[in-house]
């Protein structure tokens, strides 16, 4: 009998000090790990006329005025200060996610966004001049707190068109 | 005949110092204005690195940026307009600059207080872990022979 109880007495012992430690664990990893970002990122959308993906358009006439929408998502766990760059190019325009548009700039929106989270803010742009497989390329840079400057972060996007003469 | 001679002449050399005067007036505005978002922006990073909550700051970063576009986009065609918006934007971004300082202080208080709070919990944890090893078995038995006291034992 004395030894059921013993038993019993450690079963017990050994089950509320059991939960006592994964409480304990529970805070010590709540406390340690909170705010740690495993893999940093962020991002770059292009949303049609409609907010949407798709719509996008297709040909344009010179001068006239449209609209699409862009999307920058921040999951760098810090706050960030972005800068998104419209540029027109062409065919042999080069870019990549290790090197950026040498084209020129239509226009650049700026915004600061805190750690998770995005953004959807409207783009207005106007295409001067007529032509064929015109690209307009959207590319993301972000504020380096060291050089104190907008370093691209090899994110960008592009719509194809076809400008026509008014 | 001096005087009706040098009054266009007078015009021409004020509407000149208008021109002329007034462009690096502008550009002066527009680049101080960029500059004092980009430091805004670090002292926001720095407060939040500290600790502080920055979406205030965040929100009126975002609306000096909106002004200094603005303003960039009017810049050509009304330097006037263009300017006042260069002046709210550094109006704003001297506020968050300002600003910073005291919430990071604040996210400094918040982070001590968490710390000292986790450190406080772990303390008692441990020491309800050795009160649990020291004393679960008499407290146990308690709970059950009070459980069990209207329970009469019979012989089989």
């Amino acid at each position: 009998m004395e030894g059921e109880e013993g038993l019993i007495d450690e079963q017990v012992t050994a089950v509320v000090v059991g939960i006592i430690l994964i409480v304990a664990g529970v805070n010590a990893s709540n406390f340690y790990l909170a705010n740690r970002v495993t893999e940093p990122f962020s991002e770059l959308g292009i949303l049609g006329p409609g907010q949407k993906i798709g719509g996008y358009p297709t040909t344009l006439v010179a001068g006239q005025g449209f609209s699409l929408y862009g999307y920058v998502g921040n999951h760098e766990g810090a706050v960030n200060y972005y800068q998104v760059l419209v540029k027109l190019g062409n065919e042999s325009t080069q870019v990549s996610n290790s090197t950026y548009a040498r084209a020129a700039e239509l226009a650049s929106y700026g915004l600061v966004l805190v750690n998770n989270q995005s953004s959807i803010f409207p783009i207005s742009l106007s295409l001067v001049g007529p032509g064929t497989n015109q690209r307009i390329i959207f590319e993301l840079w972000m504020f380096n707190i060291t050089s104190s400057q907008f370093a691209y972060t090899g994110l960008w996007n592009e719509i194809w068109v076809n400008v026509t003469a008014s | 005949m001096v005087v009706a001679w040098m009054r266009p002449l007078g015009v021409a050399i004020f509407l000149a110092a208008l021109l002329f005067g007034s462009a690096p007036a502008v550009a002066q505005s527009s680049g101080s204005a960029h500059a004092q978002i980009d430091q805004a922006f670090v002292a926001t990073h720095a407060a939040e690195a500290d600790g502080g909550n920055v979406t205030s700051l965040v929100s009126t970063l975002n609306q000096a940026i909106n002004l200094t576009e603005g303003a960039d986009r009017l810049n050509a065609t009304n330097p006037q307009g263009a300017a006042s918006l260069y002046s709210q934007a550094y109006s704003l971004a001297s506020d968050v600059i300002q600003k910073a300082p005291t919430v990071a202080a604040q996210g400094k208080a918040a982070v001590s207080a968490s710390t000292t709070e986790f450190y406080g919990e772990t303390v008692v944890l441990g020491a309800l872990a050795v009160v649990t090893y020291f004393f679960t078995p008499m407290v146990f038995w308690r709970i059950w022979l009070r459980a069990h006291e209207g329970w009469r034992v019979k012989k089989v």
